[in-house]
């Protein structure tokens, strides 16, 4: 899934990035209005993500451009004046949801996993499966980006979802990191060695009943990890 | 906007100008007719005094004709008749074939009236006149009289005068006699000579004009007219002048500069309007500059701290510092937040929509939760409402002020409940500590910009003295209600929205 974020502060902008690109999306940025319409055409997001104060065209410009031609594609500012009338005016124009600086890193996350959740339901984004199945005690349905386990509800990630899918589907198989960095994160990507062991070890905090005694994804030691 | 100020701007030029060129119309129609009036009544007056003179005339005349005997006078009379009571002619210039015979008639209605008269003890009602064959004469109280012939545009005129009971002597006169004597008369002084005054007789034929005005050249209509006294009444007098006022300079003037000043005024407010829609302009977009310019680096400050914190998940040490900027990052968006509703105040309205309200509270609870576990409160919530047409935002700020000013003021409790529910109809939420409680002294300030408890009280406590008094502001902006109760157990507050 693709994700257009333009935002004209380099850091914010850089920090998106990694939000967006740990939870498993593919990210593309804009610097300004401009370039985030030109990169809309070129790259064909999934959804955008954009902040209202930008140089050249504002996020409104960009959202009233884009509505023109898709009236469904999820749109969500990042805004800075929060006040009602700005909110109230983000979603007349067509904004799925507004997000009001300063934010925090899980704030993001929630409103872009509850709008990428929308999205799959409503099938306005192709998923890469939508049939639930089961690791273990839990049940795993990647269009409600949701497991279950004991009627208790846990929330995952796009990427979460497909790590766990791929030990599903090589459940018995050692799966070592260069297929979990190829199936779960592309194979354009190259992310620090450091950064597979990270994502299963914040995995098994929320899936593992005892994340430092792992019953679901063990590690195999000098090759990767297995799921039994 | 641009439209906008235009319609305003045509409102205060349009309407002015039309009201007061309407009472501007009014008033000088009014007033000129007043003055038309006014002014017609000066003119009467004038005609009036020929009118008066010309009296004398007749009245010189009459006597004069009392004088006359069968003989008559050629310059003053066509024919002198004498009639006994029945009636009968008994002596004329002329050749008694030529007497008229209502001139006969005439005579017999006088005697009939005058005998009437005589025996009449009753105060009937005056006969003013008697009319024979369109011959009308004075009542015959007094033994002569004018009479004239009616119908007729020419002046036609009869004296006549009782010699006894028994003989009267009617005149057949000359008006041309009349006429001249009037036309003799010198013109009133008061009547400007460049004036014109008409004597026209019942076809409105000049008879004569005195003054310079010429009235037939110029087709001038007159400005005042009186008729001539009786007999001669079918003759009038009129009055042609250039020199007819209109309304006052005076007047003029005061209406032009109350409708100057009307201008004015409106001008101004309307430049005082735009000045203040600057100015609001100004420091809405002040505030939203500085809004977005703190705002970033926070952004920045806790979406890095957040990074940070799930790369070094495993360091609790630098975990628990990073979490304490994290916490002071959010405190420094809340305090700028109520920085900014405060400098905003003026453009808050309420916009009240369904909202999820047990949910939206929680959520502010939550993000409260670290430092209240870490503080050791013991939290208790009961969510009754559920759903509920509020102010979202605002009804959030409520929420993190009260819940903020518990954890700061009040963490000596330890305890912090928060509960929702509707009675009446209304959202009730109630957010209660356990703490030193609020002085009574200091209950009624509390509300007030820039006031914080005592000095003891508040010792090593940050804020800006905005927490409560935007509380009470944003619940009274919704209409709501605020409820303080305190003791030294503790402290309440309860909204009702």
């Amino acid at each position: 899934m693709k994700i257009l974020v333009a935002e004209d502060d380099e850091n914010i902008r850089n920090g998106l990035y990694e939000i967006f690109d740990n939870e498993g999306y593919d990210v593309v940025t804009a610097i300004n209005g401009a370039e985030a319409l030109k990169q809309y055409k070129a790259e064909k997001p999934d959804m955008l993500c954009l902040d209202v104060m930008m140089p050249e065209a504002s996020g409104f410009d960009v959202c009233r451009e884009i509505r023109k031609s898709d009236a469904n594609i999820p749109i969500i500012f990042l805004t800075a004046k929060g006040q009602e009338i700005d909110k109230v005016m983000g979603l007349e124009i067509g904004a799925d949801d507004y997000i009001v600086k300063p934010f925090g890193v899980h704030e993001v996350i929630a409103r872009v996993r509850a709008i990428t959740r929308r999205a799959l339901q409503n099938k306005s984004v192709p998923a890469s499966s939508d049939e639930s199945f089961i690791v273990e005690k839990l049940e795993i349905d990647p269009s409600e980006l949701k497991a279950r386990r004991d009627g208790q509800e846990i929330d995952l990630s796009l990427r979460e979802v497909k790590i766990l899918k791929l030990f599903h589907d090589y459940k018995g198989k050692v799966v070592d990191r260069d297929t979990l960095l190829d199936h779960c994160w592309g194979e354009h990507v190259m992310p620090e060695s450091r950064t597979v062991d990270q994502h299963i070890a914040a995995l098994r905090k929320k899936i593992e009943a005892d994340p430092k005694n792992p019953e679901i994804i063990k590690t195999v030691h000098n090759a990767g990890y297995r799921y039994e | 906007m641009k439209y906008h100020l235009i319609f305003i701007l045509l409102f205060i030029v349009v309407v002015p100008v039309w009201t007061i060129s309407l009472i501007w119309n009014t008033m000088v129609e009014n007033e000129n007719d007043a003055v038309r009036y006014r002014f017609g009544l000066v003119l009467e007056e004038r005609l009036e005094k020929i009118s008066e003179q010309s009296l004398g005339i007749l009245n010189e005349t009459a006597e004069e004709l009392k004088k006359i005997d069968k003989q008559g006078r050629d310059d003053l009379v066509n024919d002198v008749l004498f009639f006994d009571s029945s009636g009968q002619f008994s002596q004329t210039r002329a050749a008694p074939n030529n007497i008229r015979p209502e001139s006969a008639l005439f005579a017999q209605q006088l005697f009939k009236d005058r005998l009437q008269k005589r025996d009449a003890k009753t105060d009937e009602a005056p006969r003013m006149g008697s009319i024979i064959n369109g011959n009308v004469s004075l009542i015959t109280e007094s033994d002569y009289g004018w009479a004239q012939k009616m119908g007729s545009p020419d002046l036609d005129l009869w004296f006549w005068h009782f010699l006894d009971d028994d003989e009267i002597k009617i005149i057949d006169v000359k008006t041309e006699y009349l006429i001249e004597k009037i036309s003799a008369l010198p013109l009133p002084v008061d009547i400007n000579p460049y004036d014109g005054v008409v004597l026209a007789d019942g076809k409105e034929r000049l008879v004569h004009l005195w003054g310079a005005q010429k009235p037939v050249e110029n087709n001038a209509t007159p400005r005042a007219s009186v008729s001539m006294p009786f007999p001669m009444n079918t003759m009038q007098l009129y009055y042609f002048t250039d020199n007819f006022p209109t309304i006052n300079l005076k007047f003029r003037i005061l209406i032009l500069s109350v409708a100057c000043s009307l201008c004015i005024m409106g001008g101004y407010f309307f430049w005082e309007h735009m000045r203040s829609l600057d100015a609001t302009m100004q420091k809405v977009s002040f505030v939203n500059q500085v809004s977005h310019e703190l705002k970033t680096p926070l952004t920045n400050i806790r979406m890095y701290v957040d990074l940070l914190k799930s790369s070094l998940s495993d360091d609790v040490a630098s975990t628990k510092k990073l979490e304490i900027i994290d916490h002071e990052a959010i405190r420094l968006s809340r305090l700028i937040n109520n920085v900014l509703t405060f400098s905003n105040q003026k453009n808050l309205q309420p916009n009240p929509a369904p909202c999820d309200v047990d949910v939206a509270v929680n959520r502010i609870l939550e993000s409260f939760l670290p430092q209240l576990e870490s503080q050791g409160f013991k939290i208790e919530t009961d969510y009754k409402v559920g759903t509920y047409i509020v102010d979202q935002e605002m009804l959030a700020q409520i929420a993190i002020n009260l819940i903020s000013n518990a954890q700061k003021y009040a963490s000596s409790g330890k305890y912090l409940g928060i509960q929702t529910f509707i009675e009446d109809e209304k959202l009730h939420l109630k957010i209660s500590d356990k703490g030193p409680g609020i002085a009574e002294k200091l209950q009624e300030n509390i509300f007030k910009p820039f006031v914080r408890g005592d000095d003891k009280a508040t010792e090593g406590v940050s804020g800006t003295g905005l927490g409560l008094y935007l509380v009470k502001d944003l619940t009274e902006r919704q209409h709501g209600e605020l409820i303080l109760n305190s003791d030294k157990n503790g402290t309440t507050f309860e909204v009702i929205l």
